[in-house]
């Protein structure tokens, strides 16, 4: 849907500067330059955030399983070296053992 | 603010875009390169709080990071820095030779995408992030991958994204993912794109069942669309979604972690190739390779040079010869195949000083980036001490049809001792090349060959091999 509207609304730059010079085909051109000059200054990495958050979220069920298995692991085994979450990883009580 | 250049000091052409500080190189009378490093007051304080962190001394002693210290105010070298404008002056070691991504075979790369996930890791446990993740920050001690944009790293709270993300998977993690699982070499690919491959690039290569592959749903299809989804928002004029910039301080780790077990499992299988079974397939007799061989042992160990360039190096057996005696081996060759057998071998059991590149030498890595300078041409860094052309003559003017004088011309142009052999054209090989030409290369002869040679060398000592079909030079620019 959104993107059929980013189409229209691209056609209709080019169309109303069609109209405005009367079919210059320069000031179409640029126009369209103008709208590819605009979106260059998206940042792509604006993602980055939401992507990380979404990934990190993801990952840490199977992340934390892990930890808590090799604590278990250490407990039955009587090891006494805590796993620390950030070795597989660190959760935020481990904070103060990482510092 | 303007900083005026010192005399001395020369800005190193890939340093420019943190205006936190700048590299210079300072070569002293004898040929000695340092490195410098000009930092502004809030770069400065964060280099010494971190240089004092036990992580990152832990990190320096490990040879994971490149050793660094801060200069006295007072000393000489660091008034030409602080004369340029900035606050601080710090010094690196510098590395023997200076190597791009888009130079390394496929496991170079992943050791180097390892080592940025190990460091993230460390220093978020202590409370550091990198602030970017490019390979460039990424250089070899040998087969061992060292850190050297020390400051890259900055205070991290928790709850802080890592911005660094797309960078990372665009530089390191797609270009492994397109050879692990597509075969598709990544150095062209990077070679032109210095920032790495986008993710609304690199979908197109994963397309129908391949966009299930491990690794890309997450990390290159999923971003694909978040990006798209970002600049169609954009076009459509909706403002920005207003929301909080902290995640969860596990989401880090666990993403760290998913990373570094990806990357742990990519591997990519060297096919057979020409080179890559080189040293059981060459054409020479057991006693005739013992005698080259020799040559070349003979010769670096005479010399000990401090910087020795194998020129189709294959897998290395010359290479390694080479390491015995030299300081570092940059072994070139443009199999892929072949160069990532010798890391492979080369970082299991040794030579531990080679450095194996994958570059077409018809075709050397050129200057890159911003006019040209950011990213060195391959023979613009340091020049060799030594050179080693074995069986590669012939390659160079019927394969790559680079004339013989213009080859001569660019080996005497690095004012380096060579040991170089020349392929006659009575050798089954040259023979096996000529196969599929229409040209007889007619200027390939010995005669033309000694002519050339002498206008630009000195012939220091000959040897032939393979009863004269070959043979063997050692040469010193005249």
């Amino acid at each position: 849907m959104s993107r059929k509207r980013t189409i229209r609304k691209s056609s209709l730059t080019i169309a109303g500067a069609k109209r405005a010079n009367d079919g210059d085909p320069g000031m179409i051109g640029f126009s369209a330059v103008r709208l590819i000059l605009l979106l260059a200054y998206v940042d792509p990495g604006s993602a980055g955030f939401i992507i990380t958050t979404v990934l990190g979220v993801l990952a840490a069920g199977g992340y934390l399983a892990r930890v808590y298995l090799n604590r278990l692991k250490q407990w039955v085994f009587r090891q006494n070296k805590k796993v620390e979450l950030g070795e597989v990883a660190s959760g935020a009580d481990d904070q103060a053992d990482d510092r | 603010m303007t900083r005026p250049m010192t005399a001395n000091l020369r800005s190193d052409g890939g340093s420019f875009k943190d205006p936190a500080g700048r590299v210079y190189r300072v070569f002293s009378e004898a040929g000695d390169e340092r490195i410098l490093r000009g930092l502004d007051q809030a770069a400065a304080a964060m280099l010494e709080k971190l240089l004092g962190e036990p992580f990152f001394e832990a990190l320096a002693a490990g040879g994971l990071v490149v050793p660094t210290r801060l200069l006295d105010r007072a000393s000489p070298d660091a008034k030409h820095v602080l004369a340029a404008g900035w606050s601080a002056a710090a010094e690196h070691e510098p590395v023997a030779f200076v190597t791009w991504p888009y130079e390394w075979p496929f496991s170079m790369l992943k050791d180097a995408a390892l080592l940025q996930l190990h460091l993230l890791e460390t220093g978020a446990r202590n409370g550091w992030l990198l602030k970017d993740a490019t390979p460039f920050n990424v250089q070899w001690a040998g087969t061992r991958p060292v850190f050297i944009d020390i400051p890259s790293f900055i205070s991290w709270e928790a709850g802080e994204y890592w911005r660094g993300y797309r960078q990372f998977c665009a530089a390191f993690l797609t270009p492994l993912l397109l050879t692990a699982h597509l075969g598709i070499p990544f150095q062209p690919l990077l070679r032109s794109r210095l920032e790495g491959i986008p993710p609304e690039e690199a979908v197109r290569y994963f397309y129908g069942l391949r966009r299930f592959k491990r690794g890309v749903p997450s990390h290159i299809w999923f971003p694909a669309r978040a990006e798209r989804g970002l600049r169609r928002r954009e076009r459509t004029g909706q403002p920005p979604r207003a929301r909080a910039r902290r995640q969860p301080r596990i989401a880090l780790f666990a993403l760290l972690d998913s990373l570094k077990r990806l990357i742990e499992r990519l591997s990519y299988k060297p096919r057979h190739s020409d080179w890559s079974q080189y040293a059981e397939s060459h054409s020479y007799g057991a006693a005739d390779f013992e005698r080259k061989k020799d040559f070349v042992l003979r010769h670096v160990a005479a010399r000990r040079p401090a910087l020795t360039w194998d020129l189709g190096a294959n897998t290395g057996v010359f290479s390694r010869i080479a390491a015995e005696h030299s300081g570092t081996v940059v072994a070139v060759d443009g199999d892929q195949e072949a160069s990532e057998t010798l890391y492979r071998e080369a970082r299991a059991a040794g030579p531990n000083n080679i450095i194996p590149l994958v570059m077409d030498l018809a075709n050397l890595s050129p200057g890159q980036g911003w006019a040209g300078r950011e990213r060195a041409a391959f023979d613009d860094r340091r020049r060799p001490d030594m050179v080693l052309c074995l069986a590669l003559v012939h390659h160079m003017r019927v394969t790559a049809n680079i004339p013989l004088a213009l080859f001569i011309d660019w080996l005497h142009n690095l004012n380096a001792t060579i040991i170089i052999e020349f392929v006659g054209r009575d050798d089954e090989m040259f023979r096996k090349l000529l196969e599929n030409k229409q040209e007889d290369y007619a200027d390939y002869t010995a005669g033309s060959w000694e002519a050339e040679l002498r206008r630009r060398f000195d012939v220091l000592d000959r040897v032939e091999v393979k009863g004269g079909l070959r043979e063997l030079f050692l040469l010193e620019p005249s």
